[in-house]
């Protein structure tokens, strides 16, 4: 089972044979189990609590959420090499209603509100379309060099800009 | 003082200093190994690397994208004197 990084004694880490899911990761103390509390990771560079078996408190779940998000990019990566993900991160079936029931009780319950990587800008009004990570496309136009796009998008976060996502559609990529 | 932020799974271990003069936060890798450690340190926000013994140009490279990633985390951690879920180890 391939493990991720250790947080604040928490194991993060892939369980194989679940690849036929969107690519999340466990979390979890001890030994690793696919029972572990499990968190999907979105298309919008951002996380979400599937389930929570590992019953871990609710600030530990925030810190360790804050912290996948932020090493969204090589989980990712790191999935797809080892466990040949072929799905992509999460995306929002929006005719389902299981997704925004879950998020929503976590949102309420767990006042968590948002999960977005710092790189996440909010979904323009077009938000059930598929993923568009903020204004990458009119930034890639600015800057063409390949680096100098990566650059430019990753500290440009005005936190007076973010706007919470409706209910139900915050996994839209 | 160094307060720990993530341990990679090659055992890499991550930590951070305090906010410095000048905004500086340097950031450590060190990696055990048979005759000791691997290391390296960076200096943010500049993305400066101040030391690099053992470490492959790749590793450095995905420590700069690590650090890119992870500057407002450690940045605000610097802040506090650490995560508080990574102390309470």
């Amino acid at each position: 089972m391939p493990s991720l990084f250790k947080y604040g004694g928490y194991l993060i880490y892939f369980w194989s044979n679940e690849n036929d899911e969107p690519i999340h990761v466990h979390v979890g103390k001890g030994k690793p189990s696919a029972n572990a509390t499990k968190i999907w990771l979105t298309n919008a560079g951002g996380c979400v609590v599937a389930h929570n078996k590992s019953e871990i408190p609710v600030q530990d779940l925030r810190d360790i959420m804050e912290m996948i998000a932020a090493q969204h990019f090589w989980i990712c990566v790191s999935g797809k090499n080892t466990l040949q993900w072929i799905g992509s991160s999460f995306t929002a079936n929006t005719t389902s209603t299981v997704y925004p029931v879950l998020f929503s009780f976590y949102r309420k319950v767990l006042s968590i509100r948002t999960f977005e990587h710092p790189a996440y800008v909010p979904p323009a009004p077009s938000f059930l379309h598929p993923l568009k990570r903020g204004n990458e496309g009119e930034q890639h136009a600015a800057n063409p060099s390949a680096n100098a796009h990566k650059d430019s998008h990753r500290f440009h976060w005005d936190p007076a800009g973010f706007q919470p996502v409706p209910d139900g559609f915050l996994l839209v990529s | 003082m160094l307060y720990p932020y993530i341990t990679l799974a090659d055992e890499t271990e991550i930590l951070h200093t305090d906010i410095k003069p000048n905004n500086v936060v340097e950031v450590h890798f060190e990696r055990p190994h048979e005759d000791g450690f691997d290391t390296a340190r960076c200096a943010l926000p500049s993305y400066t690397w101040i030391k690099r013994e053992g470490f492959a140009d790749s590793e450095i490279d995905f420590f700069n994208d690590f650090l890119h990633s992870n500057a407002h985390l450690i940045y605000r951690y610097a802040q506090t004197g650490g995560a508080d879920i990574a102390k309470s180890v």
